[in-house]
């Protein structure tokens, strides 16, 4: 696995943002658009399909890698543009004439801009075209994070794993029927291991990344190549302790484990 | 679609749902982000959940209430603050099931109760208790006293009784009642006897040391309204002169309408003109089918209510009395009433089946609860406190196969029927007289909406008998839901031994045995009396459900 990198929400410019400095279109009271800040991407922000959300740095920013976690695009890419003048001024904000695409990803996508925009305070995330899934009359969005850039790990690991989790309680008849319970819904963890004798950056690349997410009590955005689009809201499947093994100075048989956090469900009601 | 048609489903995905209703708004919590279509998310707070437990009690009928620890995350300080500023007790609390592919209002009720406590806890943890609400259960009834502002020339010793409320008709050779001396000026004396709602009580037999004394010659009958209730005074004619030293006894009865009150209607009755509970608060449906079943039995609730109890106690003994569960169903939110050996519709049943629908099967055959002889003690004497009365039933075949007299020795204040008192006998003897079953039946989900009192019917190999249980009625007496894995532990009493069988007579190639209704060619059979719906020694017998 190569080029493996992550963004952590310490270096997120969205999380310190104040309630008031984000809207979204057609905002819903009990879904307001500053839940696109708080940690969890199970807390989500709604407005109308096809809406935009507009933020406001307290000074200009330049972030080249955006992040929409846990949205309901069904299809459509986002457009992100900024603006020189505030959102509230009259006549309209004046359009900066820049803009990036991210483009469409089932629940999480991501961008990281080759080229810088230019550092503005208004920054807009359009969703016009965008479809959301078949029977949500809202658009959603659980988090979005941007940032100045993205960590990559310098070395490879040793072994890496990925697969998918679905917690399910069975209960099964002495005949043998199970009614089957799903606890909730897929989410992707991830097994890393190092051998450090055959590394020369994985302890400090460990240890930053330790610090970042203060081991384990912060999620972070696991990005497993990234050449690829896909991209993983996690946070250590051991919350509490990672074990740094040495002998001889070397660091041996390192694991870390991640998971997905929970996406949580809408629930149908008339 | 409904919660149950999801819930029936070999796959579904539950969710847990808890509702705390704060003046500043409902606190919408769960085990995961819930996010409703149409309104509020519903927060995933929730850290643990216990067992929700609920019972109709077990042979005596105690009843137990839910009582449940939540602990709850609080990482954005909404329970600590709401602690403070509006406090968390005597809050209502909601846990229900719901399914999010079906409709949010479809979720069912597992816990309805308030809050009584809570405290923060370490790592921004917090943690509510709560007990199923029951509006008025833990209130203690009668609450009314003799006062001295009521009744300033009460004797010496009389303020601060209780004041009996009195139902039906109680009487006996002589004079069951005791009167209270709530005026003691000469020749004004007054006895106050009891308090009920509506109209006056019927007095007679008044009595002063067991010596009869004669209505307009010696005494008048008084009814005086405090508060809304008449209160019921025997007014003593000048020179008749009773002290308070005398013993005043008298005959009365409580009858509205044209009927006496039979348990249920007499519960009801009183939850709702002494408890504050309305009409509204029962289940229509099994109230009308239990009010029917007494009357059929001929059943009447006669006797007074003297001392203070909790409405809950009220219920146990009114219950334990006439073999007859009251309950609160909380997925409904309604008191329900149901009589144990009452006829039973077959159809409406469920049949569980243990390779489909048992999880798992934990016998507990209760032979030390055994009865086969009964003399229950009727006819009480508030005024000498004993029974005047007792009846005697017994089952000489249970007594030869158990080898063994096992006792039963109930006591009932509310009976005043020898024809009640042998009733209720047989009835306790015919229910224990083989060893009692309280089987725990291990569901899954699906059983969740299993209603306290339902009469099912088991079939499970392991059972007792040369087949294990076959269609064996059981009736749920108290159940407790695991909400982390989705299972219920249903304690069942099997009532296969008093439940009355229903059949068809017919010709034997012609008759469907799933049949119900009488037809061209097929009858209703009694194997018992038609009149009196037993055997000749008493036991309960085999009839239609609805002849």
């Amino acid at each position: 696995m190569k080029n493996l990198t992550y963004f952590t929400l310490i270096d997120d410019l969205i999380e310190p943002l104040a309630a008031a400095d984000i809207t979204i279109t057609g905002a819903i009271a009990d879904y307001p658009a500053s839940n696109i800040r708080t940690i969890e991407m199970g807390e989500t922000a709604r407005g109308a399909i096809g809406g935009k959300i507009q933020i406001t740095f307290g000074a200009g920013v330049s972030p080249r890698f955006w992040a929409l976690l846990n949205t309901n695009l069904r299809a459509g890419d986002v457009t992100i543009r900024t603006y020189t003048t505030d959102f509230l001024s009259s006549g309209g904000p004046t359009p900066s004439g820049e803009s990036r695409v991210i483009p469409w990803r089932a629940l999480d996508m991501k961008s990281y801009f080759a080229i810088p925009m230019s550092a503005q305070r208004y920054w807009e995330i359009d969703f016009n075209g965008c479809y959301c899934n078949i029977g949500d009359s809202f658009l959603e969005v659980g988090k979005v994070v941007a940032g100045l850039g993205v960590h990559t790990f310098l070395d490879d690991f040793s072994d890496f794993q990925t697969g998918v989790d679905y917690r399910n309680i069975y209960n099964e008849t002495q005949g043998g029927v199970c009614y089957a319970h799903k606890l909730e819904q897929r989410r992707r963890s991830f097994s890393l291991s190092w051998n450090a004798s055959l590394v020369a950056h994985a302890i400090p690349d460990i240890l930053e990344l330790l610090e970042y997410t203060r081991g384990g009590a912060y999620p972070f955005v696991l990005i497993p190549n990234n050449d690829a689009v896909d991209l993983y809201y996690v946070r250590s499947a051991d919350r509490t302790s990672w074990t740094e093994q040495y002998a001889r100075a070397f660091l041996t048989g390192l694991m870390l484990e991640f998971r997905e956090l929970s996406r949580g469900r809408i629930q149908i009601e008339t | 679609m409904s919660w149950q048609t999801e819930a029936d489903k070999f796959v579904n995905e539950p969710v847990i749902l808890v509702d705390i209703f704060l003046d500043n708004g409902t606190k919408r919590l769960a085990i995961d982000f819930i996010r409703p279509e149409n309104s509020a998310p519903f927060a995933g707070r929730i850290l643990s959940l216990p067992n929700i437990a609920t019972s109709i009690g077990d042979l005596s009928r105690t009843y137990e209430a839910a009582d449940i620890e939540i602990i709850i995350a609080d990482p954005d300080r909404d329970l600590r603050t709401a602690m403070l500023e509006e406090g968390l007790k005597n809050r209502n609390l909601i846990v229900s099931v719901a399914f999010p592919n079906e409709d949010l209002a479809d979720a069912l009720v597992i816990f309805s109760g308030r809050i009584y406590k809570y405290q923060p806890l370490d790592d921004m943890r917090f943690a509510v208790w709560a007990e199923q609400y029951v509006k008025n259960f833990s209130e203690k009834y009668p609450d009314k006293r003799i006062t001295a502002t009521d009744y300033p020339n009460a004797a010496g010793g009389m303020t601060g009784l209780i004041i009996p409320i009195i139902w039906g008709t109680v009487s006996s050779a002589t004079g069951p009642l005791k009167a209270f001396m709530v005026d003691a000026t000469v020749d004004a004396e007054k006895h106050l006897i009891g308090l009920q709602h509506g109209t006056a009580l019927t007095v007679t037999n008044v009595r002063i040391n067991g010596t009869l004394k004669a209505v307009d010659t010696h005494y008048t009958i008084a009814g005086t309204t405090i508060d809304g209730k008449v209160h019921s005074v025997i007014a003593w004619k000048p020179g008749v002169n009773p002290t308070i030293s005398d013993l005043v006894t008298c005959d009365a009865a409580f009858i509205t309408g044209s009927e006496p009150m039979g348990p249920v209607a007499a519960f009801k009755s009183f939850a709702e003109n002494f408890c504050g509970y309305v009409s509204g608060d029962f289940d229509p449906m099994s109230y009308a089918d239990a009010i029917a079943e007494e009357a059929q039995r001929g059943y009447t609730l006669d006797g007074i209510m003297a001392e203070e109890k909790t409405l809950a106690a009220w219920k146990d003994e009114i219950s334990n009395e006439f073999e007859l569960d009251i309950w609160y169903d909380t997925a409904t939110g309604l008191i329900k009433f149901q009589y144990l050996g009452g006829t039973l519709d077959l159809a409406a049943a469920p049949h569980y089946y243990d390779y489909k629908d048992i999880l798992k099967y934990a016998p507990n055959q209760r032979v030390d609860l055994i009865g086969n002889w009964c003399r229950p003690g009727y006819n009480y004497d508030y005024a000498v406190q004993n029974f005047k009365n007792y009846h005697f039933y017994e089952d000489e075949a249970s007594q030869t196969l158990y080898d063994g007299v096992y006792k039963l020795n109930p006591t009932l204040y509310f009976v005043r029927s020898a024809a009640t008192a042998y009733d209720l006998a047989s009835r306790k003897v015919v229910r224990q007289r083989q060893p009692i079953a309280l089987e725990t039946f291990v569901l899954p989900l699906k059983m969740f909406s299993l209603s306290l009192g339902t009469i099912v019917r088991m079939t499970h190999y392991d059972g007792p008998g040369p087949l294990g249980y076959v269609g064996a009625f059981f009736q749920l007496r108290r159940m407790e839901l695991d909400p982390n894995n989705f299972v219920l532990y249903g304690q069942f009493e099997c009532v296969s031994n008093f439940y009355g069988y229903e059949f068809i007579l017919g010709g034997e190639g012609s008759v469907d045995e799933s049949w119900t209704d009488v037809g061209a060619d097929h009858f209703y059979g009694y194997l018992c009396d038609e009149i009196t719906g037993k055997f000749s020694n008493g036991d309960i017998g085999k009839s239609m459900n609805d002849e």
